[in-house]
This record gives structure tokens, C-alpha cells and sequence, in this order.
């Protein structure tokens, strides 16, 4: 499949089949360690807990501390929530891409070993030549919050400490190894380029990616633990091993949600690098190089964008099937209006997206069988954005209400509510993987003999698939009960994988044999390249608006139940103040993108000889 | 004539399909549907 989505840039001359074990291994390896070395924890807990006496354990159990003033700290008129809120967002900022962005340079490495493209193998170590820039800034904002959170929270992260124990040094010890694993998969890579020793480097790959991926589970599991803790009984006493604290009922949620994001937001930020080379490059050569680069990136941005709502939308059931309350806290109470945000950006990133693919289609004369279903695509986009943000209830005056006959507006009211927004997600998705197959077409001129067959059933795939979800959300949505309300939304998202999943096969099948058509790459407009900008940043806008939401739901806890937030910030603040928050959080990154770009490119840079007075080289 | 082929056979596997995930999605929800899509009591 991987290597029919990034076929158009292979080398048709194949190398030697030879499969990689060792990486499988590796993988299998690292997480069975890590597996081993969590349960070990908790046996060797448990084990110490049946020896002792009842009295014993009564004493060595902690209760969770009752907060008091005393028990924060300020630095003069700096407010705690709103130092660590900024550090805290910074370092997960950063810690999302270099996390990511190994894992896709790894896929691509290998690609490239399948495919004997040498293109492939000098843009996935230039993708990891600016994450590797970023790295240090990661582990520094990862200090800064720790001692942060120590000197802010001391009495708050000591229960913590008391809670996950030795779990905290399995995640020192990740870190350790990451970083070494880290630094030899990239200055290795030269030295690890042919034969068998490419093998060896796609192994550190997939382990630095294996180490990588369970440092972010680890670290999840504090902040699952923090919304809905297990192991621990109602007044916080641990009662449970390690691994009871850490498989909470959010913590695969969020897991899936966050690798997933973390994937589509590396893509879009090194997109943005390769949309900043190309606009500065000095040569068509260059141009080309980083165009095919800019594509690639939003290709795998939006790749794994496609799936997230999905994931979203499983850890938000999990949310409401933990506790209804924070549920509506987050959809039904103050934080509702941030999802009205939330569409606008995820609107923005659909139509940047969309409108990078549209413009990107003039690279290949072939495009034009296809530019006329650009405008439906685009109305289609438009009309669901719309109704997406259209919020359910309006903040009225007396006045307004009356003039309106009601708080709800009499045609606008039904697209304020999920049914309408089911649909419109739905089809703003099928819409951005249709650009993407008919880009993905643009260059192609099809042989095999049942092509009218192809693509009459992948038409009709794309008809019923709309109608079904329309269907569902209208007659279920407005016309039964709530039940059939809620699982309706399943099949519609079941239709839109069906038609991503059709598309791919088909589309395989399809190409066995195709006449390519020539591509012209560099030739994509100034304005086409802009969109990769749009990307990272409403990508940026959206972490922090919903990390704040998933932190937030939390309301007057630091634990959810468990202990009390009796600081002086112990609220949920108004959603101006909170927006200004995420705006210099992410304005802040992405400065520290632009440092990061800057010093990637200057590596590249040589200084001429300087010339003496008499013309010579001195 | 064999456009029109492809096209009722296309139209015909694609209805089936997704008329029969709705079925089957609804179902392992508890929720049921009557032939007519209609909540099954």
C-alpha cells in the first residue's frame, strides 16, 4: 500500500528483495522490555504488598494530600497555571515532532531501499536533519517544565512521584535511550547507506521509533492518570500495581489520538520547511527537489489527519463513558464554544490541504480530465464548513432573543447540533480524499480492460457512500431517538472508511500497467506553496486548543476526584483569556520553527574564501 | 449498452454494501433495524 501511495516518485528498477527481519525484531524486542520491565514493577509491587501485615499496609499506604495555600508557590506576580499552561505546551509542541518525524523518515528510508531511489534516502535525512535541530530545544523545555512543575507544585508532584515510583526512572532511562539511539541513526547514516548495512540503520529506525513511541505512552499515562485515575482508591491511596496506574480507561484513547496526531502534525510542519526552501530556492533544480519534498509531506500530514477525528471521537466516548459530567464539561459546558474553534481550524486545515492538491494538479498536463470536479469538491467543503461552525446556542440579549422568536435561530438552529456536523465532517473528508485520488489520477493514463467497470463502482461508491451518511444523519439524527442518534454516527464514519479503503484498492489494482504521464515538478504556483504554511499553523492552534480542553475537563481537580486544586487558579478561566494563552503558546513555537529552519539551512551555507588586496585566496 | 452495465452493476454492489454495514454497524450496537431502516422494537 505505502508503496502505491508514493509511487509516482519511484524508481521503477527494483533493488534486492531481501526482507528486513531484524527491525521486526528490534521493534518486538524493545516493546517486550519495556512490557517486562513495567510488570516487573508491579509484581515486584504486589509480591512486597502479600508479605506484609495488615498494620503494615495500613502504614505504607498514602493517602492523596489535602492542598492548601502553602502548598503552591508563585514567582513574584508570574501566575503558576499560566508559566507551566506556556512550558508545558511548548515542550509538547516539540516533543510531538521529533517523535513524528522519525517515524515517517524511517518508512521512507525504507521505500527508498525498496524502491533503489537514492531521492528517497537524501529527503528522509534531510527531514531528520531539522528534527534533529529541534531535539535539544525538546529536552530543554522538558527540563524547564519539570523544575517548573517541582518548584510550582511541590507537594502535588511529590503524590505524583509516591504514585508512579520507579515508572519515572523506566521514563529517564527512555529518554537516555532515545537520545543515544537518536544521535547514531542520524550520524550513522552515511556510514549505514548499501547492502546489509542499510538494514542495520532501517533497525536503529525502527528501534529509535519502538523507544520513542513507549516514551510517549509512559508520559500519557501520567496525564490519563490525572483525568481518570485507577490503581488508587477515593482518597488516592495506591492500591494497585504500576500498570494499574498506567492502563486507565483513557490512556489507549489518547495514546492512539496522539501518535496519530503527532504524525499529522510533524508532516505539516516539515511541509512548511520545504515550502520555505522552495520559495527561496536559487535554482529550478532546487525547486523541483523541494516541491517533491513539500508534496510528500502534505501527503503524510493528511494521510494521518483522515483518521484522527475518528480517534478523537473514541476518546471522547471513553470520556463520557468514564464520567457523563466531564463529558459535558467538555461538549455541553463553557468549553463547547472551543469546538466551534476547533471546526474553524480543522475547516482551515481541510481547505489549505484541498487547495495545496488543486493547485499542485497543474504540475501534469493529464490533470485536466479532472480540474472541472474541482468547483463541486470546493462548494461541497464550503457549505459543511459552514454549517460546522454554526454554533447551537447564541449568546443574545433580551433584544436579539425576541427579534429572533427564540434562542435558537429558526433555520440555522438543526445545523447547530451533531447530526449536521456528523454529515458535514463526513463529506469534508470524502471531498479531501477525492482531491487526493484525483491528483493521485492526474498523472496516470489507465490500460487494464475493466477501467469502465473501475470507475464506474468507484463513483458509485463515492454516490451512496454521500447519500448514506446524509441518510443516516438526518433520519436518525432528527426523525428516531437519541440512541439511533449516537449510533448512526459509527456507520457514517464506517462510509467514509469504505470509500478511503475502496479508493486505495481500487486504485492498485487499477494502475497495474498504467502509462505514466510526465510530471513537471517546481511548477506548482507561489500560491499553492503558501497552503503548507496555513497547514503547521492552524495544525499548532489546534494542539493547544484541545490539549487545553482535554486538560481543562478536569475542572476544580489536579486529580480528577482525588485531590482538590485549591490554588488560586483553581477555575476554568473565560475563553478570551484561555485563547490568548494558546495564541502565545503557538506564536512562541512558532518562532522557535523558524529558529529551527534557520539553523537546518545554515548547515548548508559555506563561506567563500576571503580575497586579499592583491586578488589572491588568502 | 455496457456503460449502462457497469454502471447498474456499480450502483447495485454499492448499495448492497453499505445498506448491509448499516445493518450490521446498528446491530452490533443493539440497535437493531427493520428491512425498511426503521428502528427495530
Amino acid at each position: 500500500m505505502l508503496t502505491y501511495l508514493f509511487k509516482p516518485f519511484a524508481n521503477t528498477q527494483k533493488g534486492e528483495t531481501k526482507q528486513p527481519l531484524l527491525p521486526v525484531i528490534l521493534l518486538l524486542l524493545t516493546i517486550l522490555s519495556v512490557m517486562l520491565l513495567t510488570t516487573e514493577l508491579a509484581w515486584s509491587s504486589e509480591t512486597a504488598s502479600a508479605v506484609e501485615t495488615a498494620d503494615e499496609i495500613s502504614k505504607s499506604i498514602k493517602v492523596a494530600p489535602k492542598m492548601g495555600p502553602s502548598d503552591y508557590r508563585q514567582i513574584g506576580s508570574v501566575s503558576s497555571r499560566a508559566f507551566v499552561w506556556v512550558v508545558a505546551q511548548l515542550h509538547l509542541f516539540l516533543a510531538a515532532f521529533v517523535l513524528a518525524v522519525p517515524l515517517f523518515v524511517t518508512v521512507i528510508e525504507w521505500i527508498g531501499v525498496k524502491t533503489g531511489d537514492q531521492r528517497y534516502d537524501d529527503m528522509a535525512h534531510e527531514f531528520m536533519k531539522v528534527s534533529m535541530t529541534a531535539y535539544s530545544l525538546t529536552a530543554l523545555f522538558g527540563g524547564t517544565l519539570a523544575l517548573s512543575l517541582f518548584l510550582l507544585y511541590p507537594t502535588f508532584m511529590a503524590y505524583m512521584m509516591e504514585v508512579f515510583g520507579s515508572q519515572v526512572i523506566v521514563y529517564a532511562m527512555l529518554f537516555f535511550l532515545e537520545s543515544g539511539v537518536l544521535y547514531i541513526y542520524y550520524y550513522s547514516w552515511y556510514a549505514l547507506r548499501y547492502g546489509n548495512k542499510k538494514y542495520v540503520h532501517l533497525s536503529l529506525g525502527v528501534l529509535l521509533n519502538g523507544v520513542g513511541t513507549t516514551l510517549l505512552f509512559v508520559a500519557n499515562a501520567w496525564a490519563t492518570f490525572m483525568m481518570a485515575p485507577s490503581g488508587v482508591n477515593e482518597a488516592g491511596a495506591v492500591t494497585g500495581g504500576i500498570w494499574e496506574i498506567m492502563r486507565g480507561p483513557l490512556w489507549n484513547p489518547l495514546n492512539l489520538h496522539r501518535f496519530v496526531a503527532n504524525i499529522a502534525f510533524g508532516g505539516a510542519v516539515v511541509g512548511a520547511y520545504a515550502g520555505y526552501k522552495m520559495l527561496s530556492a536559487r535554482t529550478m533544480a532546487q525547486r523541483a527537489h523541494y516541491d517533491w519534498m513539500g508534496y510528500t509531506s502534505n501527503f503524510i500530514a493528511v494521510l494521518a489527519f483522515l483518521p484522527l477525528p475518528f480517534a478523537g471521537y473514541w476518546l471522547m466516548a471513553e470520556i463520557y463513558a468514564y464520567s457523563q459530567q466531564m463529558g459535558i464539561t467538555a461538549m455541553g459546558g463553557i468549553l463547547a464554544w472551543l469546538f466551534i474553534v476547533q471546526a474553524v481550524l480543522i475547516g482551515t486545515i481541510l481547505l489549505a490541504a484541498n487547495y495545496y492538491l488543486w493547485n499542485g494538479m497543474s504540475r501534469c498536463d493529464g490533470s485536466k480530465r479532472y480540474t472541472w470536479l474541482i468547483k463541486y469538491i470546493a462548494f461541497t467543503l464550503v457549505v459543511s464548513f459552514l454549517i460546522w461552525v454554526t454554533p447551537h446556542t447564541l449568546i443574545l440579549t433580551a433584544k436579539e432573543i425576541a427579534t429572533l422568536g427564540g434562542s435558537h435561530h429558526p433555520l440555522l438552529g438543526p445545523f447547530g447540533i451533531m447530526p449536521a456536523k456528523n454529515i458535514a465532517v463526513n463529506l469534508m473528508l470524502i471531498g479531501t480524499f477525492l482531491s487526493f485520488q484525483l491528483y493521485r489520477r492526474s498523472d496516470k493514463e489507465i490500460t487494464v480492460a475493466w477501467a469502465g467497470f473501475g470507475n464506474a463502482l468507484m463513483a458509485a461508491i463515492y454516490i451512496v457512500a454521500i447519500a448514506n451518511v446524509i441518510f443516516l444523519g438526518v433520519y436518525y439524527g432528527y426523525f428516531t431517538n437519541t440512541v439511533y442518534k449516537v449510533g448512526s454516527s459509527v456507520a457514517q464514519v464506517m462510509s467514509t472508511l469504505i470509500v478511503i479503503v475502496a479508493g486505495v484498492t481500487i486504485d492498485t489494482l487499477m494502475f497495474k500497467g498504467a502509462k505514466t504521464l510526465p510530471v513537471t515538478w517546481g511548477k506548482i504556483s507561489n500560491r499553492g506553496v503558501y497552503a503548507l504554511f496555513a497547514l503547521p499553523i492552524a495544525f499548532t492552534w489546534l494542539m493547544a486548543l484541545m490539549g487545553y480542553v482535554r486538560s481543562s475537563v478536569r475542572t476544580h481537580w489536579h486529580v480528577y476526584t482525588v485531590i482538590k486544586d485549591n490554588s488560586t487558579d483553581n477555575f476554568i478561566p473565560n475563553i478570551g483569556y484561555a485563547a490568548n494563552m494558546m495564541t502565545v503558546a503557538t506564536v512562541a513555537f512558532l518562532i522557535l520553527i523558524l529558529f529551527i529552519f534557520w539553523v537546518a539551512s545554515l548547515s548548508e551555507t559555506k563561506q567563500e574564501l576571503p580575497v586579499n588586496k592583491n586578488g589572491n585566496n588568502s | 449498452m455496457k456503460t449502462l452495465k457497469n454502471w447498474l452493476l456499480s450502483l447495485v454492489i454499492a448499495f448492497a454494501v453499505f445498506y448491509l454495514m448499516d445493518h450490521a454497524i446498528m446491530s452490533m450496537q443493539g440497535l437493531p433495524l427493520n428491512m425498511t431502516m426503521t428502528p427495530a422494537q
